[in-house]
């Protein structure tokens, strides 16, 4: 074994050495600490990072190594530095954790794995060292055995510094419930949203919690169905307000028609000329720079009625399309699925995959396929935007991927 | 057997395979295995795991719980990755060309053996 690291030591040395600006340095380091050999893993963990000052990677391996060494002030500093800008690095919590637990701060080790849980529920070492700094820090011993869900729960109790008792809990879940209903009677929907997910973080069981949280997705969805029919509506009727927006549509439209007629298309090439001549180049090598208002309604609907066609087929959960700056224009989901709340987040899954690739030199992120363990999310870029398709188990991604080159198609045709 | 060797075996019976690698959540890969030089697994681990992150969240998003494997199409290549416990993956990478099903069971087969390595 002590062998075969030094051999790999050895050859990764000899790959930094061929090309020293690589990013070699990593693993080398890493090897350097499994080997125990952590003045080596420091001294090349810092060389590489001068040259690659932001890259995450290297900076864990330097925590991990300082970590090692006892520096746990140094450790800190550096999985710290990779949270300033990976919020939700599961590897770093769980290391930050853990470092806070040797310091025994014991409220700072509690928040960061109760955030390893929050990305990973299912983390049973975590939840064993969550519970271990939850004893530490409350040092009049609750209760003896507890369930994952339950160490979750106390986590968020115990952030707030005082441990409620379970009676008041309870007051304070009926109070939570009355606040929900008042909100969405005064229609303030994400307010309503986040007191109900709070309950059911608590008390994921809780089948009333449950049910308000569907409804008030369903209201939340009308109201907002209806504030689209108004503002295209006003957009129709309202000529004396169009704005800058409205007249790029109406470009955008003009130029699409004109690609059928040919001396339709002289005429608005010349325009474009006149007025905006860089955006005319750019609009017929891709539609990407397009903004999200070159969706117009009627193409909303049209995408709108694809996706219905979709949610058809058997297995299709729900599907929706996306902007790429993760505004969704046409949608059909579940009342479970909460389309609204989740479209910046998913924006940035999509842009963060596709920064990956590309620092990859794959080239153009075509299609991504997510299984899990109750069905399967898939993505793929179409034009101007992203379209998103949520399969149950009973679907298979061979078929997710043969029904998503048809629905392809016809959401071409409508931008 | 080792990683490599396993990995090797994933690689040379999937057609148009052009490596493989186990790589930990934080990007750092354990072992690899390629038949080309320009692929190297290593470099890319962190890249792999910010994907890997990536996916696990917009599962989560969904309600659809734990990620169990993350395919890729690019303009190049095609990437497979599959989830080896809560802190590990396995990907493959595989040419426009290459035989996907193949290489997804191949890595499906190779997933028990891994946990044991791991």
């Amino acid at each position: 074994m002590a062998g075969d690291i030094r051999a790999e030591i050895e050859e990764l040395k000899k790959k930094l050495s061929q090309n020293p600006d690589s990013l070699i340095f990593v693993p080398l380091a890493d090897t350097y600490r499994k080997a125990g050999q952590l003045e080596e893993a420091v001294d090349v963990c810092k060389a590489g990072l001068e040259k690659h000052p932001s890259y995450a990677s290297a900076r864990v391996v330097l925590g991990r190594i300082y970590s090692e060494k006892n520096m746990l002030d140094e450790a800190i500093e550096e999985f710290k530095r990779v949270e300033s800008v990976d919020v939700d690095n599961i590897m770093v919590h769980s290391m930050l954790g853990n470092v806070y637990l040797k310091k025994k701060m014991y409220a700072e080790a509690v928040e960061q794995f109760q955030k390893v849980l929050s990305l990973n529920p299912e983390d049973a070492e975590i939840q064993e060292k969550l519970q271990d700094a939850l004893s530490a820090k409350q040092s009049p011993p609750a209760k003896e055995e507890k369930p994952a869900v339950q160490a979750v729960k106390q986590a968020h109790e115990a952030k707030k510094e005082a441990a409620p008792a379970p009676p008041q809990a309870k007051t304070d879940t009926a109070k939570s419930m009355k606040a929900g209903e008042l909100y969405t009677k005064k229609e303030e929907f994400d307010k309503a949203i986040d007191i109900y997910k709070e309950v059911l973080d608590a008390d994921p069981d809780n089948i009333i919690a449950q049910q308000r949280l569907r409804e008030v997705y369903t209201l939340q969805d009308k109201k907002r169905s209806k504030e689209k029919e108004k503002r295209s509506d006003g957009k129709r009727i309202d000529a004396e307000k169009i704005t800058t927006e409205d007249i790029l549509d109406v470009m955008k439209e003009a130029v699409e028609d004109d690609k059928v007629e040919e001396e339709a298309a002289a005429k608005a090439a010349e325009k474009k000329k006149e007025s905006v001549p860089a955006k005319a180049e750019e609009k017929k090598e891709e539609k990407k720079e397009l903004p999200k208002e070159a969706i117009t309604a009627e193409k909303a609907k049209a995408l709108e009625k694809i996706l219905k066609d979709l949610g058809e087929v058997d297995g299709v959960v729900g599907s929706f399309f996306l902007t790429r700056d993760g505004k969704i224009v046409a949608s059909v989901l579940p009342s479970t699925i909460n389309a609204a709340g989740i479209e910046k987040h998913i924006a940035t899954i999509v842009e963060r995959t596709e920064k990956s690739v590309q620092s990859m030199d794959q080239g153009k992120l075509n299609q991504v396929v997510i299984s899990s363990e109750s069905g399967q999310l898939l993505f793929t870029e179409v034009l101007s935007g992203v379209l998103f398709m949520i399969g149950n188990e009973s679907i298979n991604v061979g078929k997710m991927r043969l029904i998503l080159k048809d629905v392809i198609d016809n959401i071409k045709k409508v931008l | 057997m080792d990683f490599k060797t396993l990995l090797q075996k994933i690689v040379e019976s999937v057609d148009g395979a052009i490596g493989a690698g186990v790589i930990g959540e934080d990007g750092i890969a354990i072992d690899q295995f390629s038949t080309k030089s320009s692929f190297d697994i290593t470099a890319a681990g962190a890249e792999y795991s910010t994907i890997i992150s990536s996916a696990k969240k917009a599962s989560q998003s969904f309600g659809l719980g734990k990620t169990n494997e993350v395919l890729i199409s690019t303009e190049k290549a095609t990437m497979i990755m599959m989830t080896i416990g809560a802190n590990y993956f396995v990907t493959l990478a595989l040419s426009l060309d290459g035989n996907l099903g193949r290489g997804r069971l191949e890595l499906k087969k190779a997933i028990p053996e891994l946990e044991k390595l791991l």
